[in-house]
């Protein structure tokens, strides 16, 4: 099935909790996309192209103020949603052009993530990224490595993880806890996997679950390149 | 030639290699993608060699200048002030940046960051207005020069204190990887002489080489070079958080505005030349 909504893949790009409103920006990455995620002070969720339209300084340098992000270098100020340019401090009397704007991606909340499409058109959430964690489930941690995603859900498979019918996780025990593992494809050599439980945070469940994350990436890592 | 370009707008030309090595003493630095060997004989004549090839290469303004090629396209630029009486000349050391030189001699020309990048330093928010200023070509040399520039500052020297004033500026490019300001200095009527020379490692590497030729009393020269480190600090970590490490010349992947005539001209002018290295090819 070719339509839109399943060519254009949906990212999960970080915790949604990791987001606070009118504060931090957090790098992100997407297929290899470098991204500015932030909150405006509205509580709104920005993805951005990481990089100010003026001088290409990372946004991620900058600073959010109210509903607005700044860049580092010269202060220029974009407005959450439309990243359209509102303020050039350099000419205080001069309305910013409407051709300076930063690069936006669509992004959604759903199941305690934030995700991000990389195109540009108006597509409906679909209804899988809520399902892609069990409510009431807990979040366990965060692998990092240094892989391509798809050889990251090849070793998963073999943990007896298996992919989700109706949402992007991967699903089953890891070392018979119950798992939703979510992977983000950052980079050609770079992958994310958000792992969420139904184990308690500070219960014996979830320590086995951490041992079985550590077992997890050691074997990604163990795993011949190309 | 075995360097990592063919762009004849850096074989061709005087690229500094840092400060000679004292007498009977070598070092070897990082040009263009090779190794060079700097010496110093004992008689003072330093020379900079490629394996065992001598390179052309000349010392002046306290600095080693190589020209890769052996034929330099101009001779090195003049620089009046170092050898003007009451200055002090303090080399403030080489400071590796990595991203292409061309967005470092950008940022040097650069007025709209001092409130942003150097707080308290060299601007201040709500300071932040770029007042007009002229840029042209001089016919003669080609260099870039930038006048009437002028800029609010809180602590425009180590001879400031932060009382702030207005700061008169005057810009200057030589070369693709050379540029000097000129700015109001403690002395009245005289302009305190800073002048940037690169040293290109590779197209997203560089060494910066920072001359100061000022008029200050009271300053040691460990609190010279101490404010001018505490400034670069400050530039090189935007400096190397540019998305692109090179400068993209053409298109538009980068918008300018109205108090950005420096960096356009500096743009123009090194397209003009047919600049290649340290550029972003069109997308």
């Amino acid at each position: 099935m070719n339509t839109p909504e399943n060519t254009v893949r949906w990212h999960p790009v970080a915790r949604s909790a990791d987001l606070r409103p009118g504060a931090n920006i957090v790098a992100g990455f997407a297929e290899g996309q470098e991204l500015a995620l932030w909150r405006a002070a509205d509580g709104t969720a920005q993805a951005w192209e990481n990089r100010c339209p003026h001088r290409s300084v990372r946004f991620t340098l900058g600073q959010v103020i109210d509903n607005r992000l700044a860049c580092a270098y010269h202060g220029w100020q974009y407005e959450a949603g439309s990243g359209q340019c509102a303020s050039i401090p350099a000419h205080p009397a001069m309305q910013a052009p409407r051709n300076v704007c930063a690069k936006t991606f669509g992004t959604a909340e759903a199941a305690g993530m934030l995700w991000v499409r990389l195109s540009p058109d108006a597509l409906p959430v679909p209804d899988g990224l809520g399902n892609a964690v069990p409510a009431g489930w807990h979040f366990c941690r965060t692998l990092t490595v240094r892989v391509p995603a798809a050889m990251v859900r090849e070793t998963m498979a073999r943990h007896g993880l298996s992919a989700d019918e109706a949402s992007p996780a991967w699903r089953g025990p890891l070392d018979g806890v119950e798992t939703a593992a979510l992977v983000l494809d950052a980079q050609p050599l770079l992958s994310f996997i958000y792992l969420w439980t139904s184990a308690a945070p500070g219960s014996a469940e979830m320590k086995k679950l951490h041992a079985a994350a550590r077992q997890l990436r050691t074997d990604i890592e163990a795993r011949p390149q190309g | 030639m075995p360097f990592i370009t063919d762009d004849p707008n850096m074989l061709d030309d005087w690229l500094v290699v840092g400060p000679a090595p004292a007498p009977s003493a070598s070092r070897t630095t990082r040009l263009l993608g090779e190794t060079v060997r700097l010496s110093t004989g004992a008689d003072g004549t330093p020379s900079c060699h490629l394996g065992d090839q001598p390179l052309a290469a000349q010392p002046r303004y306290g600095y080693l200048w190589v020209c890769p090629s052996g034929h330099p396209a101009r001779p090195l630029f003049e620089f009046p002030e170092y050898a003007e009486p009451g200055r002090r000349l303090v080399d403030c050391g080489g400071i590796g940046v990595a991203v292409s030189g061309l967005r470092v001699i950008e940022n040097f020309l650069d007025m709209a960051h001092f409130p942003f990048v150097h707080a308290d330093y060299l601007g201040k928010v709500p300071h932040t207005e770029v007042a007009q200023y002229q840029v042209q070509v001089e016919p003669t040399t080609g260099e870039i020069w930038a006048t009437d520039c002028r800029f609010w500052q809180p602590r425009a020297s180590a001879a400031h204190d932060a009382s702030g004033s207005e700061v008169l500026y005057k810009y200057r490019v030589m070369q693709p990887f050379s540029a000097m300001l000129y700015k109001s200095s403690f002395r009245a009527g005289e302009l305190d002489a800073i002048g940037i020379f690169l040293q290109p490692v590779d197209d997203e590497h560089v060494i910066a080489h920072t001359l100061l030729a000022c008029y200050d009393d009271d300053s040691t020269d460990a609190e010279l070079i101490a404010f001018q480190h505490t400034i670069f600090g400050q530039d090189k970590p935007i400096l190397e958080n540019h998305a692109f490490k090179r400068m993209p010349l053409e298109g538009r992947a980068e918008t300018p505005t109205r108090g950005d005539t420096s960096s356009v001209t500096y743009r123009r002018w090194l397209r003009e030349r047919g600049m290649r290295f340290g550029v972003r090819a069109a997308a």
